[in-house]
């Protein structure tokens, strides 16, 4: 009795969660009018006309690359300088150390919309605001404390002897930092990748703001703005959904246990 | 604390990460605080008023409506979001037949946009095609059916069922670590004792999270405040001023209206509120503790 509740209420959830998806789905592969009319999770037959014609009239497949090269752009500006951060910090004693963390953590109190108003002003001072990648400075800066923060974590816990035995040998700090440091740090800087990847390919408001001309736009932005230029057609929208949807899904089932465990990690240390 | 004796090259190693931080951060939460004591239109020159813009947003009937909402957002996430998610993830603290499947299903939704989810569900909301209207008529409940984004009577908790929905799985991830992270022997402990599977939920689960179920709220409640993508992807803050949350009224008052001052004191404000309810919340649970 116990486990029929049990599974009752778990599979409950999970047709709750996926049940969605496969709608939308379903809807993708039908014309408009078939959509008025009737409700299927198996469409009467395989129609990839709304697909053709998402594909070839709409700024939604340029929009995906530009969430692509965008969001490139802005996890190496964020490896780049959260990962020597992170060194400095995990393998040298000197007292700044503690405060950097107080002094990075204040970010994370912030809400960044609400600093987003004169990022805005800033990018527009500084004639970042008509550029593509002037963004990536923006994300890259968003996802610095929580990176740092895992980074470190993840830092601390090579085996100090090596610093050591590094400098001994005639090592300098950039070849131990290279050489030692880096390749033993693959996997944290992996997690770390991942996390940014979700949050900046994700992201709506940023972009919204700060990527005001048309072919700028992200995927995100681009879909917002599909649902008032398709609103009747609840078959382009459908399939505009799943072109959205479908790509962050095959990553995920590649990647399940890293993003679950990782997201879960950020979350509480964090 | 590192082992490495300090040198002024390790600076070097900082330096790119506070340039970014100083430059892309800093300096315009600094402006943000700093906009918020004059009136400007981003134009003509700006006049200081002090916290004059303050005066005025404690007037105004918009931005205070947009906080009692965004506190009903915040009190229906902590208790269904972080709610649900326990109950799931005690459900499946112990591994089951199918439980990789439900683990891995229950996060899905976790690693889509919000603008995407946002769109699914103003098709799923929609009065003609819509998934719910649908299902309520399906078992019967046809006389509910409704446009729910642009019936001012729904609009609200239509909106923000869409986060909760989005993110359940989210707190479940935190919540089903953490509970396997509870050693077994007090669960054995208690069935030798023979307690019922309630109470070893109330006397042994929930004392046990306690710190992680903080984070979860903090977490929960900072999303609340800080959500733009649903509201203005699904109904722009309408209908009238509906779905009109504090973070939309401040995009609209700068973006649209251009009040820079007046919406950089809006900004200081939701970041203010945030700080507040981030540190009562861990006061509140701390003092529960002891």
């Amino acid at each position: 009795m116990r486990r029929v509740l049990l599974y009752g209420v778990l599979t409950a959830h999970a047709l709750l969660t996926l049940f969605p998806f496969l709608w939308v789905l379903s809807n993708a592969f039908r014309e408009s009018d078939a959509i008025l009319t009737s409700l299927t999770l198996w469409p009467e037959h395989f129609d990839g006309a709304n697909f053709i014609h998402l594909m070839q009239t709409t700024n939604i497949p340029r929009a995906f690359w530009n969430s692509v090269s965008i969001t490139a752009v802005s996890l190496a500006l964020l490896i780049s300088t959260s990962v020597p951060l992170a060194f400095a910090i995990a393998r040298f004693r000197f007292r700044l150390a503690e405060y950097v963390y107080v002094f990075f953590a204040l970010a994370v109190l912030v809400p960044a919309v609400s600093v987003l108003p004169m990022t805005f002003r800033l990018f527009n001072d500084l004639g970042l605001l008509g550029t593509k990648y002037g963004i990536a400075l923006i994300y890259a800066t968003e996802q610095l404390p929580i990176s740092v923060f895992l980074l470190v974590t993840f830092m601390r816990a090579i085996p100090h002897e090596l610093d050591e035995a590094a400098l001994i040998d005639g090592c300098g700090l950039g070849d131990l930092f290279l050489r030692v440091i880096l390749p033993l740090s693959r996997n944290g800087i992996v997690t770390v990748l991942i996390l940014a990847f979700v949050a900046i390919w994700n992201d709506y408001l940023t972009a919204l703001v700060l990527l005001p001309d048309q072919q700028n736009r992200t995927l995100s932005v681009a879909l917002a703005f599909a649902k008032d230029e398709y609103r009747v057609d609840y078959g382009m929208m459908s399939a505009a959904i799943v072109f959205a949807v479908a790509p962050m899904l095959l990553l995920y089932l590649v990647l399940k246990e890293r993003i679950a465990t990782g997201m879960a990690a950020g979350a509480v240390k964090g | 604390m590192g082992t490495l004796r300090f040198r002024p090259a390790v600076l070097l190693f900082m330096l790119p990460a506070f340039v970014l931080y100083g430059v892309f951060f800093l300096l315009p939460f600094g402006r943000t605080v700093l906009a918020s004591l004059y009136e400007w239109n981003g134009m003509d020159e700006a006049v200081f008023v002090g916290l004059g813009n303050y005066a005025e947003l404690g007037r105004d009937a918009l931005f205070r409506t947009g906080f009692a909402r965004v506190g009903l957002w915040a009190a229906a996430a902590v208790l269904l979001k972080v709610g649900i998610a326990l109950l799931l993830a005690s459900a499946l603290r112990e591994r089951i037949a199918g439980s990789r499947f439900f683990e891995a299903a229950f996060f899905v939704p976790v690693v889509i946009s919000s603008a995407a989810i946002s769109l699914l569900f103003t098709l799923l909301y929609d009065p003609d095609i819509g998934l719910l209207n649908a299902a309520l008529r399906a078992i019967g409940l046809g006389d509910y059916a409704r446009a729910w984004l642009a019936d001012r009577n729904t609009a609200l908790y239509a909106v923000i069922a869409v986060p909760i929905w989005h993110t359940i799985g989210y707190f479940f991830v935190i919540l089903l670590a953490a509970q396997r992270d509870i050693p077994r022997e007090l669960y054995e402990a208690a069935r030798i004792d023979g307690a019922g599977a309630r109470v070893t939920f109330t006397h042994i689960t929930v004392p046990s999270l306690v710190p992680v179920l903080t984070v979860c709220a903090v977490l929960a409640v900072t999303a609340a405040l800080k959500s733009f993508d649903y509201v203005f992807v699904m109904t722009r803050g309408g209908p009238g001023t509906a779905t009109e949350v504090p973070v939309t009224t401040m995009y609209k008052t700068i973006f649209v209206n251009l009040q820079i001052g007046y919406g950089t004191a809006m900004a200081t404000i939701i970041f203010v509120v945030a700080l507040v309810a981030t540190l009562a919340i861990r006061r509140l649970t701390r003092f529960g503790r002891t």
